[in-house]
């Protein structure tokens, strides 16, 4: 479904991401590990069209994206959320996700109707009136998801969601994840929460100073001397 | 419970302000006699037409623009020009106007939309000043400093009108149609993506928001409208040259009625301009030249540090407060 091919993002005197390749396959959940600093951030801004490449390219669904903004990838499905949140302070939770679901082709009142049935999902339908800078971090976290999910994706990239959340709020994102995984949604998923990411992600992604370290099922990833010493820097016992 | 009444931000009662606002204006020049404040009235309607006009690409989508006196200009010469080279009626001159104006400013969009901040202000800040340095030195086709006079030629059907009270119609009807606009958009998928892109930009596109796409055709709406309220002004004094229609004070002026008023909103620079023409024409006439400037731009800095948000956020505080205050009042009767 995505191929990001040999992707290498230099800014000035910086090389961000260096050959990245990998693929996600349709109904898949991936993780995307990494010190920070790694580049999976800069990552996803390429493969949201946020960042162009200094080389290299991504496909998506068979289609090179390279020429195409972040609002034109958009639409042919990719939803993504921000880990600095980027919520539009001065609307309301509600119209937040209504931008969402405009952008899909519904009208005003249709689209209204989808942002309220996304938020009754998330259970965030409390908030609906609520001017969205006022929310705490956790639900601004929250409103990312709900605003991208009502653009309809088919690829959701996630950056971090489960920051700051407490393991009540961690288990009920994950559920979140997996039922909308389970309903045919494919994710790419930044985490920090190892814990988390290995519970559900199918393959797991480990990003070093820009480059794909490994590739493989959580078990393998986390038992891989190379990824102990750079990116944990001790074994992992909960894993 | 409270007793659920039709509150001024319910649609239902939104409707009933619209349509009670709408009729006190009808009635206006039943009510005032006094061709000076009926004068100043029509002032005021063509004055809220131009903030609402420029709120549509300043306060919706964001890009404070410096240079709107430009459509406003263009607005007035095309209609103008027609009329005494042609012969064609303001009537049809508006709609020539708008449709120039508005592929000014969509191409103004093109150019500008990537700019942020203060590079955008001063971009369509250069523009005006363009666009006036034109307007002064064409003499072929604007008669440059000396001005255009249109001559009371046919009446009506020229938008020329021999009573006041005509043109305070025809300034209504200006208003209706820029505040019709101004609410069609907020309410469409336009206003929300204009909203959107003004709170935060990566995250609107990364949602599928076409930056160019919504921002031009916002600029080029907001120019449009703002050269019908020029068309009606010329028919309205009769006479305009560079220093009355395309001068940068006239471009800070409408940015200042509608930040006063308060940008964003769709009545904000309706109520702008309620406040601040009719300030500066008494200011002028019972003060008088430069005291008179003194105290005016005094009084908006007050006016602008007592109410940041503009005056139509401090009116609806009072608004819930006078609600708050018969809400409990209705609870100690019962």
């Amino acid at each position: 479904m995505l191929e990001v091919r040999a992707v290498t993002v230099d800014f000035v005197g910086l090389r961000a991401v260096d050959h990245a390749s990998f693929t996600v396959e349709k109904g898949q959940i991936v993780g995307l590990i990494g010190p920070n600093g790694a580049g999976k951030t800069t990552l996803f801004n390429v493969v949201s069209g946020l960042v162009r490449p200094s080389s290299g390219s991504v496909m998506f669904e068979g289609k090179d994206l390279s020429h195409l903004g972040p609002a034109d990838r958009n639409r042919m499905g990719i939803g993504r959320t921000f880990q600095v949140v980027k919520p539009f302070g001065g609307l309301t939770v509600l119209d937040n996700v209504m931008v969402g679901a405009l952008t899909r082709g519904q009208g005003p009142a249709e689209a209204r109707e989808t942002a309220r049935v996304t938020l009754k999902r998330l259970g965030l339908e409390r908030f609906t009136d609520t001017v969205a800078h006022s929310l705490p971090l956790a639900l601004r976290k929250r409103l990312e998801v709900a605003r991208a999910l009502a653009t309809g994706p088919k690829l959701m990239l996630l950056d971090e969601i489960m920051g700051g959340l407490n393991p009540t709020e961690v288990n009920e994102t994950l559920s979140l994840v997996q039922e909308l995984n389970a309903e045919g949604l494919t994710f790419l998923v930044i985490e920090h929460n190892m814990n988390a990411i290995m519970r559900i992600a199918e393959k797991v992604l480990v990003l070093n100073q820009g480059a794909v370290l490994i590739e493989g099922p959580p078990a393998v990833v986390t038992r891989d001397a190379q990824v102990i010493s750079v990116y944990l820097g001790e074994p992992i016992e909960s894993a | 419970m409270p007793i659920k009444s039709a509150s001024l931000t319910s649609p239902s009662g939104q409707r009933i302000a619209f349509a009670v606002a709408l009729v006190l204006l009808l009635c206006v020049p039943l009510v005032i006699r006094d061709i000076y404040w009926l004068d100043l009235g029509i002032t005021v309607l063509i004055w809220a037409s131009l903030a609402t006009a420029w709120n549509i690409s300043a306060g919706f989508a964001g890009g404070l623009s410096l240079g709107h006196a430009a459509f406003f200009g263009v607005g007035a010469y095309t209609s103008s020009l027609l009329f005494l080279r042609l012969g064609i009626t303001p009537w049809i001159g508006v709609f020539v106007g708008a449709l120039l104006a508005g592929a000014l400013g969509a191409l103004l969009g093109v150019i500008t939309f990537r700019l942020k901040g203060p590079f955008f202000v001063l971009a369509t800040l250069a523009f005006g000043i363009v666009v006036h340095i034109v307007n002064v030195n064409w003499r072929d086709l604007t008669r440059g400093a000396a001005g255009l006079l249109l001559p009371f030629r046919g009446g009506p059907q020229n938008m020329l009108f021999p009573n006041l009270w005509a043109y305070w119609y025809t300034g209504l009807g200006l208003l209706v149609l820029t505040v019709g606009i101004s609410i069609a958009i907020e309410r469409s998928r336009l206003g929300y993506y204009l909203v959107a892109l003004r709170e935060d930009e990566d995250a609107a596109r990364s949602l599928g928001v076409r930056v160019v796409r919504s921002k031009v055709v916002a600029a080029a709406l907001s120019a449009a409208l703002a050269a019908c309220a020029g068309a009606v002004y010329a028919t309205f004094i009769q006479y305009i040259d560079p220093d009355s229609t395309t001068q940068f004070e006239l471009s800070v002026q409408i940015a200042l009625v509608a930040i006063v008023g308060g940008m964003g909103t769709t009545l904000g620079p309706v109520l702008g301009a309620a406040i601040v023409i009719p300030l500066g024409e008494i200011l002028r006439a019972r003060v008088g030249g430069g005291p008179a400037l003194v105290v005016y731009g005094f009084l908006l800095m007050v006016i602008v540090l007592a109410a940041p948000n503009g005056a139509i956020a401090g009116v609806r505080l009072i608004g819930r407060r006078l609600r708050r205050l018969m809400d409990s009042g209705r609870k100690a009767d019962a």
